[in-house]
């Protein structure tokens, strides 16, 4: 017997369909395939949203773990995140400053856009939050430590709990610092600020709820002044710090850096900072096993970042806000079981601190506002030979008496072109020959051959800023 | 009546005066320029050794060469304000030179207050402590050539108290965060 088709169409389920509408629902299911990554698993099985635990801290550089191999900082906690979830080796940010780095994470938009463009111009109460948008979705959220940026103290929409601190410009102090809870000060219980912090945040985690909950938790470290709790002040004693070769003792007091407060022999000033790198490790395995013991662990989306990079004598820098890649790179560390596909495979994609806010949105399933510059980044955990961004935009703003001029660079895979403002010469770095960006090739054969596509991808990544 | 010199004669006004002081800032610049450059030829092992002379060289000639300059001068018969202004030409001109360096990122307006931040502002009290030492180093010297008068009186003293108390405030309280956000509110206040 011969199966009778309709014309220009095929017959399934005894339902007639045109070729037209075949092409529309293999379209539509091709659609759904691309697309299916980029779902979340809460919108995938319906009811079930995972928990967020964003841990931010502050000028941790990217490679300062012993899973990045350091040659001597041990970071047991943030190993055990990479090999169950996902390290991004090539995590920037951009802008290498914490006001605007941290504006960045909390709502996905570049500097220009959100308005912090360095620790002086005043965070606006018109920028959104991820928080407020999973507040909008039904979590309970909490914003736990550093808040850091110019102006007053906003009340922060979509926030049940705003934990933060005041002093010192909002840098906080590593001792006995006082805390600003939900509008009061309170004294600081535990001597330890990141200790401290991490209490709170262990006590919103523990709190009586119906709904899955959302945390910012923000440490002071291991910002300046590098400070250890007093059972680590011995720690890394007489291991060799291996500073860079154009790196001296006293290079943090020269060319105006002394601004930077790391004022002191450089060698102190580091020794303190990989240790003050271990005791937040430690604060970050205190919170990991207490998910683990509240039996949530798996269900939580652990994001661990640095705010940005930092210099320790290279290109004879202390700090960050450079363009280099000692200052624009951040750790970044993603671990959420369900939606990582091979994990303990690390990605090599470029992801961005903007990139931040629509990956938690859309792990969580909800929507990405399209006021949000970055991209989330669940394609890449579920599967790590996804393509990624191919170049980036970073720019960075005037901030006196910061010794940086002003400038945009953009960076690719290969390369990295830096346009200054004021009297400073351009720069070219070829990333693959020269990782340390030691040979400027602006004005010379291959630096010309190079500049009339970079400066064109510049201008083109540059567009939406305006002037 | 003639006065008396106690074996330190008054010199004519290049010796007294502008030889210590380009001596000092000839040892400023030339550590400077050493120290800031000597890595770029890539030799490790004599660069730290480089580093480690000619880095606290120019600290020292900039932040402490009055306690030097000050005593020569007047041990050459310059007078208090002479003496005074051959121990500011150092750390005024490398004050200068960083108001001019700033220039490059910064308004002029701006490059100038950039000239009252704190290591700057330390350069200028630490001297201007060295000079109260060092004026009381001198009158010691010239008591024991017999001439009669204190060694100790309240203005050296007072430089010398202005210094630490300057040293204090901008570096050692609140490890110098604290005076930096109040000079971080003056540059608010000024130029926002």
């Amino acid at each position: 017997m011969s199966r009778r088709f309709p014309r220009g169409g095929s017959v399934s389920s005894g339902r007639t369909v045109t070729r037209r509408r075949a092409l529309k629902l293999i379209g539509g299911t091709l659609a759904a395939c691309t697309l299916a990554p980029s779902l979340s698993l809460g919108s995938l099985q319906g009811a079930k949203r995972p928990n967020v635990v964003f841990i931010l801290t502050d000028d941790h550089r990217w490679d300062a773990m012993s899973n990045m191999n350091h040659p001597f900082v041990q970071t047991p906690h943030l190993d055990r995140l990479a090999r169950e979830g996902v390290r991004f080796n090539n995590a920037f940010v951009t802008t290498s400053l914490c006001s605007p780095s941290r504006a960045s994470f909390l709502t996905g938009q570049y500097a220009h856009t959100h308005g912090v463009k360095n620790n002086l111009t005043p965070w606006s109460d018109s920028n959104v939050t991820f928080l407020e948008h999973f507040k909008s979705a039904g979590y309970d959220t909490a914003f736990i430590g550093k808040w850091h940026m110019p102006g007053r103290l906003p009340s922060l929409r979509g926030v049940d709990r705003f934990i933060t601190f005041t002093v010192q410009g909002g840098q906080g102090r590593y001792f006995d610092c006082p805390l600003i809870v939900d509008g009061r000060e309170e004294p600081s219980r535990k001597p330890y600020i990141t200790e401290e912090l991490t209490d709170r945040a262990l006590e919103f985690i523990d709190g009586r709820r119906e709904n899955p909950f959302c945390l910012y938790l923000s440490h002071k470290a291991v910002h300046h002044q590098f400070l250890p709790p007093p059972d680590l002040k011995d720690l890394y004693d007489g291991v060799d710090l291996r500073l860079p070769p154009e790196a001296d003792s006293m290079i943090s007091i020269v060319d105006g850096q002394v601004v930077t407060g790391v004022v002191g022999p450089l060698e102190y000033h580091y020794r303190n900072y990989c240790r003050t790198i271990t005791a937040t490790d430690r604060e970050v395995g205190r919170l990991l096993d207490f998910l683990e013991a509240m039996g949530i662990l798996d269900d939580t989306v652990v994001v661990y970042a640095g705010d940005n990079g930092f210099f320790w004598g290279e290109h004879r820098l202390v700090d960050k806000r450079w363009p280099y890649e000692e200052a624009i790179r951040f750790p970044l560390i993603v671990r959420y079981p369900p939606m990582t596909a091979d994990p303990g495979v690390a990605a090599d994609q470029m992801a961005l601190n903007i990139d931040l806010a629509p990956t938690l949105l859309d792990m969580a399933g909800l929507p990405i506002p399209g006021s949000m510059e970055g991209s989330s980044l669940v394609p890449v955990l579920r599967d790590r030979s996804v393509r990624g961004r191919e170049a980036f935009l970073y720019e960075y703003f005037k901030d006196f008496p910061y010794n940086v001029p002003e400038h945009l660079a953009v960076r690719t895979d290969r390369y990295k072109y830096i346009r200054y403002q004021g009297r400073r010469k351009s720069e070219i770095f070829d990333l693959a020959n020269d990782p340390k960006e030691m040979n400027n090739l602006f004005g010379t054969p291959e630096g010309n051959a190079l500049l009339p596509e970079l400066s064109a991808l510049m201008d083109r990544l540059a567009q939406r800023r305006g002037s | 009546m003639m006065a008396r010199t106690y074996g330190y004669g008054r010199q004519g006004l290049a010796r007294r005066m502008f030889i210590p002081a380009f001596v000092l800032l000839v040892v400023a610049a030339v550590s400077l320029a050493l120290y800031k450059n000597f890595w770029q030829l890539n030799l490790p092992y004599v660069q730290k050794a480089a580093a480690f002379i000619f880095g606290p060289a120019a600290f020292l000639a900039i932040g402490c060469g009055a306690i030097v300059v000050y005593p020569v001068c007047r041990s050459r018969g310059a007078s208090v304000a002479e003496a005074f202004a051959a121990s500011m030409i150092t750390p005024l001109a490398w004050i200068l030179k960083e108001v001019v360096r700033v220039s490059e990122f910064f308004s002029w307006g701006e490059s100038l207050y950039y000239g009252l931040s704190s290591s700057l502002l330390l350069a200028i009290a630490a001297n201007i402590g060295f000079m109260g030492l060092g004026e009381m180093i001198h009158r010691r010297r010239l008591k024991k050539r017999g001439r009669a008068g204190a060694v100790v009186t309240p203005v050296p003293i007072a430089a010398v108290v202005f210094a630490l108390a300057a040293l204090y405030v901008i570096l050692i309280w609140g490890v110098g965060v604290h005076w930096f956000y109040i000079y971080q509110e003056g540059y608010k206040a000024i130029f926002h």
